[in-house]
């Protein structure tokens, strides 16, 4: 479970989240939807582990009723996508997604396989459309077998018909893989699970 | 005003640097300064030489390489200077003197034209001693000078400028002097106080051209150094203080002149002035090239030849074997320097990408201030005084490994270049993004330095450690001022084969010790890398 509480954010004199508080459990997609600037991004960072210096930040993050505040980010049980994520751009698909894996029991090409995006194993990442590089990143975190998966924004910039598609895939692989999924946006069109919806 | 009082309080942070590490230094500055007096009429004649000359140099270097660039700039030319950077300056200083002594290259070439039996440059006069110090030194700091010089024109807004001067009826030497000029000097602060520091502590100029001759302090502190240090402190804490001095009225009287440029220009003196500055850069560049192809030829000839007599312009035979006596003498010394240059350029790269990493997670901009200014110090404070300081205070430390030291000073030079250039690099967005993915992907630091760092960033590394290596392998005073001289490079040996060898076997060294600044020139080449 990922139990946020009382979480304080503020830029300056600013205050850009007051008394945030959530929990979410295995196998929930919770959206958190705000307009652009609200310090949502901010907010999945901070989850994330990575402060940035001109915020200031206070509450507490628990993973698996374990508080996480003073671990670092290698330390957290977090994955994140990041809005306009990159995938490293001197290695192929296959190379990335091989290049993070520490799962014994997942393979990234039977991934790939699985999801139909084989043919784009050997493609470098400037090569592939906007919809395959979302799912490759996917993949990507689902390859570091954490608990918690964090979205930023994970479908911008895709094209109507591609982001359902997209949409599908990741709720479908990220109930297959029992994950706790926390993701940010401002576009209704984005969310998930309409059932699990928190506006900021 | 906003330059006069950047450039006071520059010198006034490196005179108080000079004086701190004087004063951690010198237990004994109080009886100091009472030797001050004494030892200013001892060396009178080398403070007015060591200051003629080198004021000499540095106005001599800005004014040709204003020229130089400005011809460079206006003709969109690339420049091969950049191949010239790596030149060992001991290389170049043996290849100016074979060239123009007495029985030199030039010599050999007038007295076969005009069948004089006297050689037109009498060598061994004072007078002719300055002028090739002054030509020597201010053309070998010239290709440093000129890439620099044009990324500043590159900065400055010249069509813009150059339209409205037209528009103002401006003759285009008017244009160069009274409004690119006044622009360019202003952003040249940095490269000249680093000409001007190393003006001031080289060794290798005032050793070779000049060993009969009123020495030059540096030449002096050197000495001061070698013969005193274990029962005189106070004559080279005076002469460090006297070339700290030299130093900073070289700086206040090449910014008086520009002063006085400035205000020649802005009340339209060279109004009705019209030289062609474009074509006298174009000849100075020649010129330029010239001294340096020349140096090489001659150094070429020499190293391959048996003997070269008085006035023959070919030598009387040809061999290797002058290559092969330096190669069976000095191959330990040679593939120290090499393995020494390597591991301290790496270890400098280490260190800069592991302080980046860490800038990352910092909140204060503390430790990054304090690193800019200790790199830039490094730069500008002249090395054999920052050197004796250094040397001093690791004497008082409780380190008794004297290759520590020797290592230490050889790689605290490589410091500011690491820096500066890996800065531009890993102070980006996209570094932080990928540094941000490490964590976030959970990789370790090694794999994230292999995997995505060094592929990345592979280019920019390689040139680094090859910029790296070669500032290491062309260091020189350290080994003259370490412990019992023991630990040397081979750029130091090329020295003492001087001194000791036939100009054959001489020449031979300093076109062995080219090496290095051939690999360079050829990664250069290869990777087509552009200014």
């Amino acid at each position: 479970m990922l139990k946020c509480k009382n979480i304080n954010i503020s830029l300056k004199t600013k205050k850009l989240i007051s008394n945030f508080n959530i929990s979410i459990y295995h196998n929930e997609i919770w959206t958190l939807m705000a307009p652009s600037g609200s310090g949502k991004s901010t907010l999945l960072k901070y989850i994330l582990g990575n402060k940035e210096s001109d915020f200031s930040y206070n509450g507490d993050i628990y993973v698996n009723e374990t508080k996480i505040n003073r671990r670092s980010i290698t330390e957290r049980d977090i994955s994140m996508i990041f809005q306009n994520d990159l995938l490293f751009p001197h290695m192929t698909i296959i190379q990335n997604l091989n290049f993070v894996n520490k799962s014994s029991n997942l393979k990234a090409i039977d991934l790939l396989k699985e999801n139909k995006l084989d043919h784009i194993a050997n493609s470098m990442p400037d090569k592939i459309s906007g919809g395959e590089k979302s799912r490759v990143l996917l993949i990507r975190v689902l390859l570091l077998e954490t608990s918690v998966i964090l979205l930023d924004e994970p479908f911008n910039g895709i094209d109507t018909e591609t982001k359902f598609k997209t949409k599908d895939f990741f709720n479908k692989n990220l109930l297959k893989f029992n994950k706790i999924t926390l993701m940010v946006t401002h576009n209704k069109d984005d969310v998930i699970d309409n059932k699990k919806i928190l506006n900021l | 005003m906003k330059t006069l009082i950047n450039s006071i309080l520059i010198l006034i942070i490196v005179t108080i640097l000079c004086v701190i590490l004087n004063f951690i230094s010198k237990i004994f500055f109080i009886e100091t300064l009472f030797e001050i007096p004494n030892l200013f009429y001892q060396y009178k004649n080398s403070i007015k030489l060591t200051f003629i000359l080198n004021t000499s140099v540095i106005l001599l270097t800005i004014i040709l390489g204003f020229l130089i660039s400005i011809y460079f700039f206006v003709n969109k030319k690339d420049t091969i200077l950049k191949y010239f950077i790596p030149y060992p300056h001991i290389s170049f200083a043996i290849g100016i003197l074979f060239f123009f002594s007495t029985s030199g290259l030039l010599n050999r070439f007038l007295n076969f034209y005009n069948k004089s039996e006297i050689p037109l440059i009498d060598y061994m006069s004072n007078n002719e001693y300055s002028i090739l110090y002054i030509i020597s030194l201010t053309m070998r700091e010239l290709p440093f000078f000129i890439l620099v010089s044009i990324m500043i024109l590159n900065k400055i807004n010249f069509l813009f400028l150059q339209k409205h001067s037209e528009n103002l009826k401006l003759k285009k030497f008017n244009f160069y002097l009274s409004v690119i000029f006044p622009l360019w000097i202003k952003r040249m602060l940095l490269p000249i106080l680093i000409i001007i520091s190393f003006s001031y502590s080289n060794y290798e100029y005032s050793f070779i051209l000049g060993t009969q001759f009123p020495e030059l302090l540096n030449q002096e502190l050197v000495n001061i150094w070698k013969n005193e240090f274990h029962y005189n402190t106070h004559n080279y804490n005076v002469l460090s203080l006297f070339i700290t001095i030299c130093f900073i009225f070289t700086y206040l009287f090449i910014y008086l002149i520009f002063q006085i440029n400035r205000y020649l220009s802005i009340h339209n003196v060279y109004r009705k002035l019209n030289i062609n500055l474009i074509l006298i850069g174009k000849y100075l560049y020649l010129f330029l090239i010239f001294i340096f192809v020349s140096n090489f030829i001659v150094l070429l000839i020499n190293s391959l030849s048996t003997n070269w007599f008085f006035p023959n312009i070919i030598p009387s035979g040809f061999t290797i074997n002058n290559f092969l006596e330096i190669f069976d003498n000095n191959l330990n010394l040679i593939i120290n320097s090499i393995i020494i240059s390597i591991f301290l350029s790496i270890l400098s790269i280490i260190i800069f990408l592991s302080y980046f990493q860490l800038k990352i997670k910092l909140t204060s901009n503390y430790l990054e201030y304090v690193l800019f200014i200790s790199v830039l110090l490094i730069l500008i404070i002249p090395q054999n005084i920052f050197l004796i300081n250094l040397n001093i205070i690791f004497n008082y430390l409780p380190i008794d490994s004297e290759l520590f030291f020797y290592l230490f000073s050889l790689i605290i030079f490589i410091f500011p270049y690491t820096y500066f250039m890996l800065k531009e690099k890993f102070s980006s967005e996209l570094y932080k993004s990928l540094y941000l993915q490490k964590e976030n992907l959970k990789l370790s630091n090694y794999k994230f330095l292999r995997n995505i760092i060094y592929p990345i960033y592979k280019d920019t590394i390689i040139f680094i450690t090859l910029i790296g290596f070669s500032v290491c392998y062309y260091q020189f005073l350290q080994s003259i001022f370490i412990g019992s001289g023991n630990q040397r490079l081979f750029n130091n040996e090329v020295m003492v084969l001087f001194s000791g060898e036939s100009a054959q076997l001489s020449s031979a060294a300093a076109i062995i010790n080219l090496l290095p600044c051939l690999v360079l020139f050829k990664y250069f080449k290869f990777n087509n890398v552009k200014v």
